[in-house]
C-alpha cells in the first residue's frame, strides 16, 4: 500500500491545484487516461467543496487534507478532510438536479465516478473518503 | 492565468475558453461575460470549447446559467467544438443533449 499526503489552504485555486498535484502522482500508477481523467474531476469537485462549504471565513490557518491510498492492482482510495462544519450525512444529496440548476452536482458526480463513498467525523476532522476498485488493464505494468 | 478572451462581432459574442473551466478559472471572465451578454448588440453566444479539456460542476454551474440567463433574452448560446473529455462530462451530469452543440462556426444561424 502506497500513501501520500497532500495539503492546502482551501481556496478555489488552491483545491485545484490539490487536485491537479494528485494526479501526478496517480500517473505513477495508473495508466489509463480516462481512469485518470474521472480521477482529477473527482477530486476537484470534492476539494472544492471543502473550500465553498468547510468554513465560514477564509482564513489562513483552514485546512485542506488530501490522503491517497493506493493499492496497486486493486483499488484507489481518496479521503479528503477539513476542520470546518463537515458535511451532514442526512443532508447530502446524491441525486442529480434539474437541467436549469446552476449547483448541486458535485456530490452527484463523485457518486457517479467511485465505487464507495463514506463519511467520517473524528475529534473535530471531517473525512469524504472515496474508494474506486480499477481493472488489471487500467493500472500501469512495472 | 486568465487564457479566455472575450469578442464582439457581428452580432456574435465569441468566449474563448482555455483548457479549463473550473472553479479556479470562471471567475476570470463569468462577470464580464454575463455583462457583455445582456448588450443589445449581442445576438447569440458562441463558448469556444475548442482548447477545453477539463470541466469541472462549477464550469458547468456557469454554462447552465449563461444559458438560461441568455433564454429569458430571447438569446441562444452555443457551444463550439466541445472534445472528446468535455463531452464525457456532459454526459456523466446528463447534460449533453441540453445545450446546442456545433462543430463549425457556419451551422451557427
Amino acid at each position: 500500500m502506497h500513501r501520500f499526503v497532500l495539503e492546502a489552504i482551501p481556496t478555489p485555486e488552491e483545491s485545484r491545484e490539490v487536485a491537479r498535484k494528485a494526479i501526478l502522482i496517480l500517473k505513477d500508477f495508473v495508466a489509463d487516461e480516462n481512469v485518470l481523467h474521472d480521477m482529477d474531476l473527482v477530486l476537484t469537485e470534492g476539494c472544492s467543496n471543502v473550500a465553498r462549504h468547510a468554513y465560514e471565513e477564509h482564513e489562513d490557518c483552514n485546512r485542506l487534507e488530501l490522503t491517497i491510498k493506493i493499492k496497486p492492482g486493486k483499488y484507489i482510495i481518496f479521503e479528503i478532510s477539513d476542520w470546518g462544519k463537515g458535511l451532514c450525512s442526512k443532508s447530502i444529496d446524491f441525486s442529480m438536479p434539474s437541467p436549469e440548476a446552476v449547483g448541486g452536482r458535485g456530490m452527484f458526480i463523485m457518486s457517479e465516478l467511485m465505487d464507495a463513498f463514506e463519511l467520517i467525523q473524528e475529534n473535530g476532522k471531517n473525512t469524504i473518503k472515496l474508494t474506486r476498485k480499477l481493472k488489471e488493464e487500467q493500472w500501469l505494468k512495472k | 492565468m486568465a487564457e479566455e478572451v472575450i469578442r464582439i462581432e457581428d452580432g456574435i459574442l465569441t468566449l474563448k475558453c482555455g483548457k479549463e473551466i473550473t472553479i479556479e478559472t470562471i471567475y476570470e471572465f463569468k462577470e464580464q461575460v454575463e455583462q457583455d451578454s445582456e448588450s443589445a448588440e449581442v445576438e447569440l453566444v458562441v463558448a469556444d470549447l475548442s482548447e477545453a479539456r477539463f470541466l469541472d460542476s462549477s464550469g458547468i454551474g456557469f454554462l447552465v446559467s449563461l444559458n438560461s440567463r441568455l433564454k429569458s433574452n430571447n438569446k441562444n448560446m452555443y457551444l463550439l467544438r466541445p472534445s472528446e473529455q468535455i463531452c464525457k462530462t456532459l454526459e456523466l451530469v446528463r447534460l449533453i443533449s441540453f445545450f446546442n452543440i456545433i462543430e463549425d462556426e457556419m451551422e451557427l444561424p
